[in-house]
């Protein structure tokens, strides 16, 4: 009788709504990928400046290095080879990542070590394997181009000095973000723009617990990773460089050994060779080394397959690829 | 006639119930700040203006504060997302910069106050790290846990498959065993992490790495899968909670209060007529809370209305109301009491970390078994479709069935029927889905068992008993926990029968003993010993426990009956156990007291009231 009390009918009923405004946030599952915007707020002169200066051979010591040596804007941002290789042919140790979409890695290098665009780029000036430069030389080769150093102070009315330059290279990176990727327009509600196998390699990119690690807009760039979580990945591969220490060169901290930042996937169909010591060539190889490494798990051939075909609807346009 | 106007009425009101109760809800959100989705508005500070130095200091604590939030709060599923947390990152360094160029860092600022800012910043520098190496962390441990399993099966099944050749060598050397009770440790060591444990599973871990080598290549890389995901929780388990504790650290807020207070004593005219406007936007902040008191207050005012009028048409007798009633009032009652008692353990600014600690606490152990159910729930929305397909063919070939030419079709049919939930992984992952969401469903009955059993509402029959009886069964139950290497001395007074319930008592002795054990693990004496002293006194039974581990401090011993109270990590407990036992004394007329100096040992006395037995 009293639960058919009508009192108590209306208790309930508000129970119920209370009940799914409650519940509404934790049905509503948000996907982990989320589609890339171009950043607004970019100086438009900025980046024309920067766009210059990342293409400017002047910034290395004998004129022979751009920055776009080893990030070729038109293939993908990286140069395509196992360990870069910078001034006079001397080699490098590390593989170069793309520098699309760099601007939204939360840290910059493989071992984070740049907290900002800024101060990544004061680096690969003065490397003596990458450009070999001295700061103060490359500030007085380009204040005594006085057509660019005119141009230069309708910006920066500070005129050419280390800080300004870095920043006008950062700027243009930050607009280096590919956009309109066929997973996106899928994300967005066109259920065609992407294959069958790439929808199924994103269901099962999600359930393997790929997207624990690579994840947000740019699909990786936002965490701290050990690359070989599980079984040894440099036992296996051997002859350990200091290169492979990752983040324990910073920190000196155990857990840090071989820990990485882990990259963005959006431009992964072109950056082949992979990871940071270049060591695979294919797509298909990066991810089996994944599932051995980081998953410690084994999978169907059919699955890894759909997961590169995933991978390949991720990257974006933009007017400096293709 | 008049009956149906009546109805028109009831519905009108019940509508505008409704409506209103949305409204309701709508600046509820609004109030509450931690509402969902609304986190940057709560962030942003209302206070001063954006360039002053203290609304700095505030906002950098609370970006400091709203990152580790959304840190444990995103933690939860395979989904989660990251990027919310790194996005405070930037903004965060700009105001640190900025902050060590304000006035706050001058040269005629006193030194104190550099000197706390120094520690904020610091403090939130540590912060950011902590949340680095959470996120680190947080994905391996998770991967590890979920596919532990999956590798321990493996193994099972290829040794099972083993097990009748000659060349066997993981059946017969008793290998299998070893890794059988090793999975059995490595259980207790996830559910009850400590140093000890951890050394002794490296240490067998990768004596069992050592002889997979000599194993046939398919079982020894099973062997080493396993091994290696052991390893990651193994190693990673209790580096996971000390960074859980420094990410819930309550520092930050004190440092802030330090600076805010100098900053007060320093403040010019100017600044005080800028506190003037922080005084309007208080007010016009709590214009809304008017705005939801008076809205409560119709809506309560109308549910009444509404009651009534159903009241008068359904005719319900009085006997009914008089009876819900009382029951109102108990309830009523019994909130009251609940509210009192927290008055009393716990001050204003005590609250405060309180409710902080709850809110870390609970949606890290709510959230954790939410993201197993929602992410399984997705596999299975999906898979549940192909079955229905399925059932709607089995359906059709039904019918058909009666007709005999069709049959050779129907075969065909089902076969294919087969074939599709063959091809689909659905089937062999089925087990693995349910076990997940099962695990899910575990943590949450857990939760809510620990939080019912501190309500107090799932209340135990009475009976009459001998404590010290009860004391000798909870150290027979508890003889694992305490393990070979802990003296437990026990002198025993001659006790009258106590009447209360049995299992209630049982429970906070076993939490006292288990708290004593961890207290000694972690204080590591040469030689542990716990003692239980019981003595009869004229109308009082005595109760007491003394170990001779880690203690705690004076600061801390004041906290430790409060709810939620932990020295220990968020993901270890809920901080309810010694609530608890309070609770549970009290319940009985009790009185509980603690003694405990760090490094020394802790003594927890307790105190029943003998009862006279009727007989
Ligand atoms: C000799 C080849 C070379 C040159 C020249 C070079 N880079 Fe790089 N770049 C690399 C390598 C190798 C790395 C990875 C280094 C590491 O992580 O330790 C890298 C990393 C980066 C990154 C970080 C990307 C990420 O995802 O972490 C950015 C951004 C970048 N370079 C921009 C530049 C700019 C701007 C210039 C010109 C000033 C430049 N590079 C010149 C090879 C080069
Ligand atoms: C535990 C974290 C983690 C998980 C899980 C994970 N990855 Fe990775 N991933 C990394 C790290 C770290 C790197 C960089 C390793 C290195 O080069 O040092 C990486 C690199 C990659 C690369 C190469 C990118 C490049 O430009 O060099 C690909 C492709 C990739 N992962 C795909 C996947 C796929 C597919 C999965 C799921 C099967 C997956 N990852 C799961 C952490 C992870």
């Amino acid at each position: 009788m009293l639960l058919k009390c009508p009192i108590m009918l209306i208790h309930n009923f508000i129970v119920l709504i209370i009940f799914i405004f409650l519940a509404l946030p934790i049905t509503t599952v948000a996907e982990p990928i989320k589609v890339l915007t171009q950043p607004k707020n970019l100086d438009k002169e900025k980046v024309a400046l920067g766009r210059l200066l990342f293409f400017d051979k002047r910034l290395s010591k004998d004129n022979s290095v751009s920055c776009e040596t080893c990030h070729l804007l038109k293939e993908g941002g990286d140069d395509n080879i196992k360990i870069s290789i910078g001034i006079n042919g001397r080699k490098g140790i590390i593989n170069a990542p793309t520098v699309y979409n760099s601007g939204l890695n939360f840290r910059q290098f493989w071992d984070g070590r740049a907290p900002t665009l800024e101060i990544q780029a004061l680096g690969p000036v003065q490397n003596p394997v990458e450009m070999g430069a001295f700061w103060p030389d490359v500030i007085a080769k380009l204040q005594a181009d006085h057509v660019f150093s005119q141009r230069f102070i309708q910006s920066y009315p500070l005129g050419i000095n280390r800080q300004n330059v870095t920043h006008a290279i950062a700027e243009f990176e930050r607009s280096l973000v590919t956009t309109d990727a066929p997973f996106d327009r899928y994300l967005n509600g066109d259920a065609s723009a992407i294959s069958e196998d790439a929808k199924e390699g994103y269901q099962l990119f999600k359930k393997y617990g790929c997207v624990s690690c690579h994840q947000g807009a740019a699909v990786g760039g936002n965490m701290y990773q050990v690359f070989g979580v599980v079984n040894s990945y440099f036992k296996k591969r051997g002859n350990i460089t200091e290169a492979d220490y990752g983040r324990f060169g910073l920190t000196a901290n155990r857990m840090d050994m071989h820990s990485f930042k882990v990259p963005s996937l959006r431009m992964v169909a072109h950056t082949s060779p992979y990871f940071h010591d270049g060591s695979v060539k294919t797509l298909r190889e990066a991810v089996d080394v994944m599932f051995e490494f980081q998953l410690g798990r084994e999978a169907p051939d059919q699955d890894k397959d759909k997961i590169v075909s995933f991978l390949k609807t991720l990257a974006g346009k933009h007017k400096e690829f293709q | 006639m008049q009956k149906s106007m009546i109805r028109y009425l009831l519905m009108g009101s019940i509508a505008l119930i409704i409506v209103l109760f949305l409204l309701f809800i709508f600046f509820m959100t609004k109030l509450t700040p931690l509402s969902h989705d609304s986190n940057e508005a709560y962030y942003q500070p209302k206070i001063f203006n954006e360039e002053h130095p203290v609304s700095m200091v505030y906002e950098l604590q609370s970006l400091s504060l709203a990152s580790s939030l959304a840190a444990l709060s995103t933690t939860t599923k395979l989904n989660s997302d990251f990027d919310k947390v790194t996005n405070f990152l930037p903004k965060m360094n700009t105001l640190r910069t900025n902050l060590q160029k304000s006035e706050l860092n001058s040269l005629s600022a006193p030194k104190e106050l550099k000197f706390a800012l120094g520690r904020l910043i610091n403090l939130t520098r540590a912060n950011e790290e902590a949340i680095e190496q959470f996120k680190t962390n947080y994905a391996a441990i998770r991967n590890s846990q979920r596919y532990l399993p999956i590798s321990y099966d493996t193994l099972l099944l290829l040794s099972k498959r083993q097990a009748d050749k000659a060349e066997d060598n993981i059946n017969k050397s008793g290998l299998l065993k070893k890794i059988k009770q090793l999975n059995i440790q490595l259980n207790m060591f996830l559910r009850n992490p400590s140093t000890i444990a951890k050394e002794e599973l490296s240490k067998e871990l990768l004596t069992l790495e050592e002889r997979a080598m000599s194993l046939p290549q398919k079982i020894s890389n099973a062997l080493l899968n396993y091994t290696s995901h052991a390893f990651v929780l193994v190693n990673r388990k209790l580096p996971m909670m000390d960074i859980l504790d420094r990410i819930a650290n309550d520092d930050l807020q004190a440092v802030d209060n330090e600076i805010v207070n100098f900053y007060q004593q320093m403040l010019t005219k100017s600044q005080l007529e800028r506190q003037n406007k922080q005084q309007v936007l208080e007010e016009s902040y709590s214009l809304y809370r008017i705005i939801a008191i008076v809205l409560g207050t119709l809506l309560a005012l109308l549910g009444i209305a509404a009651c009534l009028l159903f009241l008068k048409e359904y005719n319900v007798s009085d006997q009914q109301l008089r009876l819900m009633s009382k029951q109102k009032d108990l309830e009523f009652n019994k909130q009251l009491q609940l509210q009192e008692k927290s008055h009393v353990s716990t001050s204003t600014e005590a609250n405060n970390s309180y409710v902080s600690r709850m809110v870390a606490s609970l949606t890290h152990e709510l959230n954790t078994p939410l993201g197993y159910l929602s992410s399984n729930m997705d596999i299975l929305k999906s898979s549940s479709k192909v079955i229905k397909d399925i059932l709607d063919e089995t359906e059709h070939c039904k019918k058909d069935l009666l007709n005999e030419s069709k049959q050779e079709k129907i075969v065909m049919k089902f076969s294919n029927s087969i074939d599709t939930l063959k091809e689909g992984s659905l089937l062999d992952e089925l087990p693995e889905i349910i076990a997940d969401m099962n695990t899910g469903i575990e943590q949450i009955q857990h939760l809510i068992g620990d939080l019912n059993m501190f309500s107090g509402t799932d209340r135990a029959k009475k009976e009459w008993f001998n404590l010290n009886e009860c004391i000798i069964d909870v150290l027979k139950l508890s003889s694992v926990t305490i393990g070979r290497h802990i003296k437990v001395l026990k002198k025993f007074g001659e006790l009258p029968d106590f009447y209360g319930s049995r299992g209630k008592i049982t429970q906070i002795f076993t939490n006292l003993v288990v708290n004593s054990v961890h207290a000694i693990e972690e204080g590591k004496p040469s030689q542990g010993v716990i003692k239980i002293v019981t003595v009869s006194k004229p109308n009082i039974i005595l109760v007491e426990f003394l170990d001779n581990g880690i203690g705690i401090d004076s600061e801390n011993a004041k906290k430790v009956f409060e709810p939620f109270f932990t020295t220990k990590e968020p993901s270890k407990g809920t901080g309810l156990g010694l609530a608890i036992v309070s609770q549970i004394v009290q319940d009985h007329k009790g009185k509980i007291a603690v003694n405990s100096k760090l490094g020394q040992g802790t003594s927890l006395k307790i105190a029943f009231p003998v009862q006279n037995k009727k007989v």
